[in-house]
C-alpha cells in the first residue's frame, strides 16, 4: 500500500515536468498569418461539403481549381505539408518586395538543369544546418562564390532565407 | 508536593495506580491525594480500570476451532476458478489501485490535451469561412502558387556529389 501511494505521488509530481518537456517539440505559434494562408488553412480543414459551400460564390472554374489544388496538397505526407507551410510562413513574413525576389528565385530554380537544381538543393540543406552567423559568412566566402554562379548564389541565398535551420 | 495533574505528570499517577512507584513517592502521593480531590478521583478511575482488567477473561477457543479453520482453508483452495475470479474482482481488493488509476487518467488527459489529433482541428477564428469572396479566392490561389513553387524544393533530390559552377 505504501509503495503504491509513493508511486502515485511520484507520478503526479512528475506531470508538470512531463508536460513542460514533452518529446514533441512545441510548434511555434503561427501568429498574424497571411490572409491567403489563413484562408487556405481554413478551407483545408473543412469537409468537402463545407468547402463546396464556402466556395459557392466563386466562378465554377476558379472554384474547381482551388478545390483540386487543395486536395492535391492534402495528399502530401503530413511532414511535407508542415515543411511547406513553414516555408510559406517565412516567405509571407518577408517584406513584399523581398517576397517577390524569393518567388523569382524559386521560378528561376525551376528552369535550371537537373544537376544544378541538385547542387542548389544540397547547398540549401547544408546552409540550414549552419548557425545564422556561419551561414552569412559562408554566403560571402570565396568557396561559395567559386561553386555557384552569381544567379545561383542569389537563388541559394533567397531559398535559404525561407528554409528553417535544423 | 506539586499536583501531578497540574504539572502534567500523569505518568506518575498511572504508575501509582499500577503499583509501580517506590514506597517513598507512593507515600507522598497518597498524602497529596488526601487533599487533592482531582488526583483522588483519577486514582479511583484507574483502580476501577485495573480491577476490570483483572476480572476479564478471554473467551475460550472452541475445541474444533483448528479443525474448522483448516476446513475453510481447504475449501478456499478447492474453490472453482470463477469463484476465485469473483473474489479477486471484489471492490475492496482493487481499492489500493484507485490512486494509481487516477494518476494514469490525469496523465492520459494531459497527453491528449498536449497532443490534439489532426481531426480535432477546427478552423481558426478571425476569418469567415462560410463564403469566400473573390478577393479571398485570389489570395488563396496566390498562396497555392507559392506552395507549388515551394514543393519543388522537396521534389529536387539532394546530390551527394559536389557542384560545379554554371
Amino acid at each position: 500500500m505504501f509503495v503504491l501511494r509513493a508511486f502515485t505521488v511520484l507520478v503526479l509530481a512528475g506531470i508538470p515536468a512531463f508536460a513542460g518537456q514533452g518529446g514533441r517539440p512545441k510548434a511555434e505559434p503561427r501568429a498574424n498569418k497571411h490572409p491567403g494562408e489563413q484562408m487556405l488553412m481554413n478551407l483545408s480543414q473543412m469537409t468537402p461539403e463545407e468547402r463546396e459551400k464556402a466556395l459557392s460564390r466563386l466562378p465554377p472554374a476558379q472554384r474547381a481549381n482551388i478545390e483540386k489544388r487543395i486536395e492535391k496538397f492534402q495528399t502530401l505526407p503530413p511532414a511535407q505539408q508542415e515543411r511547406q507551410l513553414d516555408r510559406l510562413q517565412r516567405l509571407n513574413a518577408l517584406p513584399p518586395q523581398r517576397q517577390q525576389q524569393v518567388r523569382r528565385s524559386m521560378r528561376a530554380l525551376q528552369d535550371l538543369p537537373q544537376d544544378r537544381k541538385k547542387a542548389i538543393n544540397q547547398e540549401v540543406r547544408r546552409l540550414s544546418r549552419m548557425p545564422e552567423d556561419d551561414r552569412q559568412n559562408y554566403l560571402n566566402s570565396d568557396e561559395f562564390h567559386k561553386r555557384f554562379s552569381p544567379d545561383e548564389q542569389k537563388i541559394v541565398g533567397d531559398i535559404a532565407e525561407i528554409t528553417p535551420t535544423r | 508536593m506539586n499536583c501531578p495533574l497540574q504539572t502534567e505528570e500523569t505518568d506518575l499517577l498511572l504508575d501509582y495506580s499500577a503499583g509501580r512507584l517506590d514506597a517513598a513517592r507512593a507515600a507522598a502521593l497518597t498524602q497529596h491525594m488526601e487533599q487533592c480531590a482531582a488526583c483522588a478521583a483519577f486514582r479511583t478511575e484507574q483502580t476501577a480500570v485495573w480491577n476490570a482488567l483483572d476480572l476479564w477473561e478471554p473467551a475460550p477457543v472452541s475445541m474444533d476451532f483448528n479443525r474448522r479453520l483448516w476446513q475453510r482453508i481447504d475449501a478456499a483452495a478447492a474453490a472453482p476458478w470463477y469463484q476465485s475470479l469473483r473474489d479477486s474482482l471484489r471492490f475492496t481488493n482493487w481499492k489500493p489501485a484507485i490512486p494509481l488509476a487516477a494518476a494514469v487518467i490525469v496523465i492520459a488527459a494531459g497527453f491528449l490535451l498536449d497532443h490534439p489529433g489532426q481531426q480535432a482541428r477546427t478552423p481558426e477564428p478571425g476569418v469567415s469561412v462560410t463564403n469566400v469572396s473573390l478577393r479571398e479566392a485570389d489570395q488563396v490561389e496566390q498562396t497555392l502558387d507559392d506552395i507549388q513553387l515551394l514543393q519543388q524544393l522537396d521534389a529536387v533530390p539532394s546530390n551527394t556529389g559536389n557542384s560545379k559552377t554554371m
